[in-house]
């Protein structure tokens, strides 16, 4: 036998490892390479979707408002979403940003989002996010943005598991209207001029959840002491091995391959230097495998 | 106090190709279940049984690659258990030896093990789809032991003409061989 099974319950354990990252991005460069973009989106629009680095993409609006209208907030709401501080009448538009994960199973750590925007000429409006207390939808755990000197006021919402905020309300008369018309962009930058709407800073802790496996390979004493390597067979057509290998059969472990239940190779380790094993040794290797 | 387990060694993995391709599905396909020792770098003409020590001095100091992520060619060599004072190995007797095709044409491939039994079957992979594809990447044996695999060219491949080989094992015995492939550039679209 060549492949061995693992016992799952004795061979295998699994652990999630989870660590945080502090992100402060203040400038569209930041933005970009963080792969974080804000956009408009807008459900009759005809244009197309602008990144957080002001160019046009190829993504028409009306495409973004209905996979994100649908996806976060009805599997009908096709045209309109409901309007965040009032929750009564509903909004064809609204400022999106997405934070880019690494893997699916990142997210943003909840309670630690804080944005400063400017409105126009107005700057320093800072919002930040109010998780909820449990998790109610089916898009995972989801937080209110407020105002942070009005928690009252409350401008979007956070899904935290896919990284995604969406502005879709906010007090005109406080002045943190995400709601102005496309035309007044939603982009990152230190300022705003008149009439437009800008990130200056935007601050956020990722959670980026990593998989160790640790798999127990065992090489008893009676078993991996013949090798199907060609250099250890005297006669390739008949098979014979070497007489130097036969009188005490020796093999060296050099690799180590992890396989699926198809005997697809999957992972692979090396041990260096090469191990001797032969029937009057057992080995036992540890595999670490981080994904 | 105790003394740690030196015979326990620690090493880490990297995710092959296919792995990473699993992996990324995230659909439960990436599963582990099974391993395998291997001995690549390994020449064994090195190993002087004749000499009173240090038999193996020179071996234990080849250098060992890095791993690769080619699950075709990252472990080769498998290491099998067989009852001490076993003399002969399993070895994978593949007809025809070598193939050579026109383009578009189909090859049955068909695979028997001598000296052992591989009763979970075979496995077999193409190192260059483009040129041929393989129908089935496993085969069970039938009652007598025989196993098959087709081999597609021309257009129900990577439509390429030219030479590749094509690697075979045996699930249990770990046995392979190779079979160099050359497809005709007769009938190819250029």
């Amino acid at each position: 036998m060549s492949l061995m099974e693992f016992n799952l319950d004795r061979d295998v354990t699994t652990a999630a490892i989870v660590s945080k990252t502090n992100y402060e991005i203040t400038s569209p460069t930041a933005a970009s390479n963080r792969s974080i973009d804000a956009f408009v989106m807008e459900a009759t629009s005809t244009g197309f979707l602008v990144n957080s680095k002001g160019t046009v993409t190829t993504t028409p609006l009306s495409s973004a408002f209905r996979h994100i209208s649908n996806y976060f907030f009805s599997s009908s709401a096709a045209n309109s979403i409901p309007v965040a501080h009032n929750n009564v009448s509903t909004t064809s538009l609204a400022r999106v940003m997405t934070i880019g994960r690494a893997t699916g199973d990142d997210a943003i750590l909840s309670g630690s989002i804080t944005a400063t925007f400017s409105f126009g000429l107005v700057a320093n409006k800072i919002i930040v996010d109010r998780p909820e207390l449990s998790i109610s939808g089916s898009v995972g755990r989801r937080g209110d943005l407020v105002e942070k000197g009005d928690i009252t006021n409350v401008v979007g919402s956070v899904f935290y598991d896919t990284g995604t905020l969406v502005f879709h309300g906010g007090s005109y008369a406080q002045g943190t209207n995400f709601l102005l018309p496309s035309g007044s962009g939603f982009q990152f930058g230190t300022g705003a001029t008149a009439g437009t709407i800008a990130c200056q800073n935007l601050s956020f802790v990722a959670l980026n959840l990593i998989k160790r496996s640790m798999f127990f390979t065992r090489a008893f004493n009676k078993e991996y002491n013949y090798t199907n390597n060609p250099t250890a067979i005297s006669n390739a057509a008949q098979g014979s091995i070497s007489s130097n290998l036969t009188g005490n059969p020796t093999t060296f472990i050099t690799t180590v391959g992890l396989y699926n239940g198809d005997n697809e190779l999957l992972a692979v380790a090396k041990t260096a230097p090469p191990v001797k094993k032969d029937f009057s040794t057992e080995k036992i290797f540890s595999i670490r495998l981080q994904y | 106090m105790a003394f740690l387990d030196s015979t326990t060694a620690v090493i880490d993995a990297i995710l092959t190709r296919k792995g990473r391709e699993l992996l990324a599905k995230n659909d439960g396909s990436f599963q582990i279940t099974k391993f395998a020792f291997g001995d690549d770098e390994i020449n064994y003409q090195l190993y002087d049984a004749t000499r009173a020590t240090n038999q193996d001095a020179d071996i234990l100091n080849l250098p060992v690659l890095e791993p690769i992520s080619n699950q075709n060619v990252a472990l080769l060599y498998r290491l099998v258990t067989l009852p001490q004072g076993t003399l002969k190995i399993s070895t994978l007797k593949i007809t025809p030896t070598t193939g050579s095709v026109d383009f578009g044409d189909d090859l049955i491939l068909t695979v028997v093990t001598e000296n052992g039994t591989d009763s979970q079957g075979y496995a077999a992979t193409s190192r260059d789809p483009n040129i041929a594809t393989l129908q089935n990447t496993t085969s069970t044996p039938d009652a007598n032991g025989v196993g098959n695999f087709t081999l597609q060219t021309g257009p129900n491949a990577g439509g390429v003409a030219g030479q590749t080989i094509i690697d075979i094992t045996g699930v249990n015995t770990g046995a392979r061989r190779q079979v160099t492939l050359t497809v005709s550039a007769s009938g190819a679209i250029t």
